[in-house]
């Protein structure tokens, strides 16, 4: 049995997903060590983001080439870069521009998949075929090169780079909330809220797309550690973020030449890249334990 | 498409009618879509609820009672006949009007456990007709759910609760909170007692005794249970293969029974009183009934009635009326032994031996 650490739930987990088990789900996580972990870690990590720019030890753009490639030390933390910045202060403001993107990314992919996923789901029919065969189309484009292609279209820029990874996961999205759909839709409790007569937007929006929820929240959590490793690569490749801001990606792209005689200006960023990815999917992991209730080997 | 039950209460107009309703359902489509066959669940069933009363829906699984229930309350489209609320034909409303013309008409379903969704608390799961058919919000919504919950006999506490939390007894008071929270005329209670323990099961049936005296809401109680029937109704259909083959007050159906599937439906209700356990005879059917894609030219009921005759596989009955109140379709009315309004004698129902039927399917 080898099992990826981290691997999307499978549709027959998620099939099993219902929303009587959702209730209590935050308390639950947090009993779990690795639940309470990662949450702490990500929070504290949200909260150095919002506030990293105001607390940055020196200005994280400010050429010092007296100081260049100085290693880490009591002056400069995590030492400085060619240009003789401050390590510390740009990973702090980089911080920021990666998780923004990140969440840019997810919330793109929410806009363009929760809504077609429910009508698709609630509608049926040959709605319901077009929508998925388009999805499909999607789904079958790995989600970086579908963004390289927008990329090269839209040219390079953070915002466009992760509009186009949106895009690109929103029929994942889209797959979860039509199949969540389609799971409660012949449930009596629905039958029950359309007979007393309140108006089928409301029933689909109250009484069905909750229970799609504690799915969809595994999915994003999922997704945000994947949009990650997307955005630190774009960025690597210089198709992110531009010069002179940095995200965590385009710091290692930025000092990949000098990854012999300053490992520092790598591992920082690296390292910070790794835990935060290792935190959203361990938290997906967990998430999914405690929502299907079998906890997996 | 004929049978027309009269209902012979008093001439005030029904609250809710449906006129001879059809339902058919596409049967398994084979391997390139084609629909193989129909399933006509429901076959010319016209039935009319009168305030403050309640009229009794029996028959076995698969007769279509529970469909009738949903057609009334258009949860199905028809396939034909009519659905009258009041005086407003609501058989094609759609959209806005229809929910409109469900705020008269509310439904109690089978499985409490199934019928509240898990994700809400009590007091929104109540609150939400209230909120949408009377604009109520704030602390009247508040209060208005407080009452409600206490008119089913629950406490105001637990409006925070969710489903889970409650017991199926509780559960079902809630769903009774819901349906009558939009203050409705008529109450479809699709077998709403069925999955309950037998203790709580009166209970739930004084609640929704006490619920009409009060509110005069009239009832349509559907149920494969001949004995609850009779304890909660003033009337009785006896449904058999999507038709209503015996019509009449409550106490008359259930004590001379007029057809033979009533009588053979009756003698399954098992008797406490020992005494009366040996005054009564069995009825024993054999068979299945016939499959609803493939309905018999006659009498439904001909292929398993042990005093089935000629024309009982031919023609179907009309409803013709019986002494005491009501109809029932059957050719012993008629033709043969004439009973012409009498109840059924239970000879004609032994199983004559040298005429046992075949094991016809």
């Amino acid at each position: 049995m080898t099992a990826p650490a981290a691997s999307a739930p499978s549709t027959t987990q998620i099939a099993q997903v219902s929303g009587r088990r959702h209730r209590g789900l935050v308390r639950r996580v947090l009993d779990r060590p690795a639940g309470v972990v990662s949450i702490a870690y990500l929070v504290l990590l949200i909260v150095v983001s919002l506030i990293g720019p105001f607390i940055t030890p020196f200005d994280p753009n400010q050429n010092d080439l007296r100081g260049v490639l100085r290693p880490p030390g009591l002056d400069h933390w995590l030492g400085t870069d060619d240009l003789g910045r401050d390590v510390l202060s740009r990973l702090l403001v980089a911080g920021r521009v990666s998780l923004l993107a990140t969440a840019q990314a997810v919330l793109t992919g929410l806009a363009f998949g929760v809504l077609p996923g429910v009508l698709a789901g609630y509608i049926g029919g040959w709605f319901d075929t077009i929508v998925t065969r388009v999805a499909d189309v999607l789904l079958s484009f790995p989600s970086l090169f579908l963004a390289l292609a927008i990329v090269a279209i839209l040219g390079p820029g953070l915002g466009n780079a992760m509009l186009a990874v949106g895009i690109a996961y929103a029929p994942r999205f889209l797959r979860i909330v039509r199949g969540q759909i389609l799971f409660v839709r012949n449930e009596t409790f629905v039958e029950a809220a359309i007979s007393t007569g309140i108006p089928r937007r409301r029933v689909v929006w109250a009484h069905m797309l909750p229970n799609a929820w504690p799915a969809l929240i595994i999915q994003i959590s999922f997704m945000l550690g994947l949009t990650l490793i997307i955005e630190s690569s774009l960025s690597y490749l210089g198709l992110g973020v531009q010069p002179p801001n940095a995200s965590w990606g385009s710091m290692i792209g930025g000092s990949k030449a000098f990854i012999e005689i300053a490992p520092w200006l790598v591992l920082a960023p690296g390292l910070v890249i790794f835990f935060t990815s290792l935190a959203f999917n361990t938290l997906g992991d967990v998430l999914r334990d405690e929502v299907t209730g079998g906890r997996e080997r | 498409m004929s049978a027309v039950t009269e209902a012979t209460v008093e001439s005030a107009t029904p609250v809710l009618e449906g006129v001879d309703l059809v339902k058919e359902f596409a049967g398994r489509t084979s391997l390139f879509g084609r629909a193989s066959s129909k399933v006509r669940a429901v076959d010319g069933v016209t039935l009319r609820l009168h305030a403050g009363r309640t009229l009794g829906l029996v028959g076995e699984s698969g007769s279509g009672k529970s469909t009738v229930g949903r057609l009334l309350l258009r949860l199905l489209d028809v396939t034909g006949g009519e659905v009258h609320l009041g005086a407003d034909d609501v058989t094609r409303a759609r959209g806005r009007d229809l929910n409109q013309a469900r705020r008269a008409m509310q439904m109690v379903f089978q499985d409490p456990y199934s019928s509240l969704n898990p994700t809400m608390r009590i007091g929104d799961i109540i609150g939400e007709p209230v909120t949408f058919h009377r604009g109520l919000k704030g602390a009247e919504l508040d209060a208005e759910v407080d009452r409600l919950l206490i008119s089913v006999g629950l406490s105001p506490e637990h409006a925070r609760r969710f489903p889970d939390e409650m017991s199926g007894g509780q559960r079902q008071r809630v769903a009774i909170a819901r349906a009558l929270a939009p203050d409705p005329k008529i109450l479809v209670c699709d077998e709403a007692v069925s999955a309950l323990d037998i203790s709580i099961q009166s209970q739930i049936l004084n609640l929704l005794l006490k619920l009409q005296r009060e509110f005069g809401v009239a009832i349509l109680f559907v149920s494969h249970d001949l004995s609850v029937v009779r304890h909660v109704s003033h009337e009785i259909a006896v449904m058999y293969l999507g038709q209503i083959v015996e019509f009449g007050p409550a106490d008359r159906v259930a004590d001379s029974p007029a057809h033979p599937y009533t009588a053979a439906l009756l003698s399954a209700v098992p008797e406490a009183k020992p005494s009366h356990r040996r005054a009564r005879q069995k009825v024993v059917l054999r068979g299945d009934p016939p499959s609803p894609s493939r309905r018999p030219a006659g009498c439904p009921f001909a292929s398993r009635c042990p005093a089935a005759f000629e024309p009982c596989h031919e023609t179907r009955p009309e409803h013709t009326p019986v002494n005491g109140g009501g109809t029932a379709a059957c050719h012993l009315q008629t033709q043969g032994p004439k009973l012409g309004g009498r109840s059924l004698p239970i000879e004609l129902l032994r199983a004559r031996p040298d005429e046992a039927p075949s094991a016809a399917d």
